[in-house]
């Protein structure tokens, strides 16, 4: 495959390789992949060939290593990686093909291998064979002259290919090869109902895809099914960052290279590995991420992009009597503030803390001198505690309310296994209210408070 | 703020012995204009958080060169100067914070030290910072395995699913016969979920993970046979 002082094609693909946006010779199962495009043209020239050992796994060591005839590490652990060892599957297929089909010593063949797109025509009286490749680093329509028309086999796909004429122009992508045959072949390393050369689980007569990468899962014809991991896509929203801009943003990176694309508004995004989609006004949006390697793979999200808000407050609340003295503090807008109590306005104000009477259940809202910096929205929630005597109690629950607040109040009583046995709404006069729990059977029970003060006790009726 | 150097010479005439006549001039360098401001524009909000500061250049009377020093403050009273400093023309470009309100003004100064008055004082606020929210990555199924066969009428629908943000994830369930989905259970934080299932049926079910932000990340189509 490469000159014997030369290095090899596996250390000049990670070092010099070229690189595209999406595509990149020097990323290693790249140019893995590309030494098995390179075997794909090597051996199906008529004639011998010699490669050298673990050239078959990747072997990606300068050959300075050690000085130019030291000594080079050996690494039978390249067996270990799946995509390592698909090229030894490859480059194995092939030279069995060529020792089992005579097709592949006819002197009748023609080569066409000066440019990118690279192509090889085998002719004799058992079949034909033509071999393509894309050697470029982006995709490719190649013109293909099929030596005759009919059906053609795609071998490493399965695919099927009938012509009516035999000029045909085939799409490849980068570092991508196929092998047609005028006959159906089946794996040339074994080929029979009992084989399973590809030990994938479908024998070699049933299996459409022979050459399948180890530990790939397949159909029932044997051909890798499209699965992606979970933790494969992180898609990141980003909210508006200033009223009225639509600046929120989608983020999507794939740890799969892929063909991908994603419909988003009715506008189609095509990415391999990442995608920012940027301008997005405030809303809720669903999407979903397709690909071209399974046109039955569908994966959905939906996301909100928040508006954005500029004033923003933050309130404590302290009770005195039956109202509720709120503190607010403006962590940032621009003054004077207006403080809107149930869309009455209160108070107007340029301290950045300051205090206001409310009652719980009011909402109270602010703004600031820019209308354009929004609004802060908040609803007095109080908590008064709320204390129940006698526990455990045999006819009557007293529940005792902090700062003899007087108030209606929604009481439920709620057995241990979460079902609701009673629910009223009560007066709470003066900090106090009775419930008669005379009817209960003996047990524990949750009393739910909801209103000025929501709690949950748990008592036990005796 | 003016400065105003008198110089006063006191020239002494004398003629024909009869008038005495004093004559008095003042010299005095006036300072500059005081200057104005141009670009943010007063009021500004939301804004980006680099932000080029332009006024218009003052002039001097006599011509001198000026040099303008500028503050930018958090409060109107520049008690927090948060930028400063002295430039010869007339903008200066700086990086802010986001999410704050600045004041900021400007001041010439002659090359004789005179000092006009401070601009006026206009304000900005700068732009939020984004709130960021992962979606929930794709929920991930632990059983049954898929295309596998029950052979119970009641089953544990389990599966798994993970937030980077480590928000609490809720999820719908959806379970059907022939792809026409029913919605089985809504909002539940299990991760498992028991169903009772009709005999020889090919069930397909799927769920759907939200977020404690809106986001919901729709799982991919499971099925499983039962025949019990």
């Amino acid at each position: 495959m490469e000159s014997h002082d030369e290095e090899r094609m596996m250390y000049k693909n990670l070092e010099y390789g070229k690189e595209e946006e999406n595509y990149s010779v020097k990323n290693l199962n790249t140019a893995l992949e590309r030494q098995e495009l390179a075997g794909a043209f090597l051996f199906t020239i008529p004639g011998p060939k010699m490669i050298w050992q673990f050239g078959e796994l990747g072997y990606e060591i300068s050959i300075d290593e050690n000085g130019r005839t030291g000594k080079k590490p050996v690494l039978w652990e390249y067996l270990d990686n799946a995509n390592r060892k698909h090229i030894y599957d490859t480059w194995s297929t092939l030279i069995a093909l060529k020792n089992k089909y005579d097709v592949f010593n006819t002197e009748d063949f023609s080569l066409n291998t000066s440019k990118l797109q690279k192509s090889i025509t085998l002719k004799d009286a058992s079949m034909d064979v033509i071999i393509i490749g894309n050697f470029d680093i982006v995709d490719e329509t190649m013109a293909i002259n099929f030596t005759k028309t009919g059906t053609w086999f795609e071998y490493f796909s399965g695919e099927e290919l009938n012509i009516s004429e035999t000029q045909q122009s085939l799409l490849l992508e980068p570092g991508e090869y196929r092998i047609y045959t005028s006959e159906k072949i089946y794996d040339p390393r074994g080929g029979t109902q009992n084989d399973d050369s590809d030990n994938d689980g479908v024998n070699d007569l049933d299996d459409q895809c022979p050459n399948t990468i180890e530990g790939a899962t397949v159909d029932e014809n044997g051909c890798a099914i499209f699965t992606l991991d979970k933790a494969n896509f992180s898609v990141k929203s980003t909210s508006e960052t200033c009223p009225g801009e639509s600046n929120g943003t989608l983020s999507i990176n794939s740890i799969r290279n892929s063909k991908f694309s994603l419909l988003l508004n009715e506008q189609i995004y095509d990415f391999r590995t990442s995608l920012s989609i940027e301008n997005l006004a405030p809303g809720t949006y669903e999407f979903c991420i397709y690909t071209e390697e399974d046109a039955s793979f569908e994966q959905c999200y939906e996301f909100t992009v928040d508006a954005a808000t500029t004033v923003v407050a933050k309130t404590t609340n302290k009770i005195e009597g039956q109202s509720v003295i709120a503190n607010i503090s403006i962590i940032r807008g621009t003054a004077p503030y207006t403080i809107y109590i149930n869309n009455t306005k209160a108070k107007e104000t340029n301290d950045l803390n300051f205090n206001i009477e409310t009652h719980a259940g009011d909402a109270i809202s602010i703004e600031t001198a820019a209308d354009c910096e929004g609004k802060f929205e908040e609803l007095v929630t109080l908590q008064t505690k709320v204390t129940a005597y006698p526990n455990p109690a045999k006819d009557n629950l007293i529940l005792s309310f902090e700062n003899n607040i007087s108030s209606s109040i929604k009481i439920s009583i709620i057995d241990t296994t979460g079902k609701t046995i009673d629910q009223k709404e009560k007066q709470i006069i003066n900090g106090s209210l009775s419930i008669d729990i005379s009817q209960l059977e003996n047990g524990f029970y949750f009393i739910r408070t909801e209103g000025v003060s929501t709690n949950t006790i748990k008592i036990l009726k005796q | 703020m003016k400065n105003i150097l008198l110089f006063m010479s006191i020239l002494f005439f004398a003629s024909c012995g009869s008038d005495n006549g004093a004559t008095e001039t003042t010299d005095l360098n006036e300072a500059p204009t005081t200057p104005s401001l141009l670009n943010p524009t007063n009021n500004l909000l939301c804004i980006s958080s680099e932000l080029t500061f332009e006024w218009a250049a003052s002039t001097d009377a006599e011509g001198d060169a000026i040099n303008y020093y500028y503050e930018v403050a958090t409060d109107n009273m520049f008690n927090n100067v948060v930028k400063s400093g002295t430039v010869q023309g007339t903008s200066k470009l700086l990086q802010l914070e986001k999410e704050t309100a600045y004041y900021w003004r400007v001041q010439a100064t002659d090359s004789k030290g005179d000092t006009s008055d401070f601009s006026d004082i206009w304000n900005l606020y700068t732009e939020n910072i984004p709130l960021e929210n992962h979606l929930p990555f794709m929920p991930e199924l632990i059983s049954p395995s898929m295309k596998s066969t029950v052979t119970s009428n009641t089953i544990s629908l389990t599966w798994n699913c993970a937030d980077i943000d480590n928000d609490a994830l809720i999820y719908n369930v959806f379970l059907g016969k022939d792809e026409s989905f029913e919605e089985v259970a809504t909002g539940i934080s299990n991760t498992f979920l028991e169903v009772s299932l009709d005999n020889n049926t090919v069930y397909s079910w799927k769920v759907e993970a939200i977020d404690s932000k809106n986001g919901k990340t729709i799982g991919q189509i499971w099925n499983f046979t039962v025949n019990f």
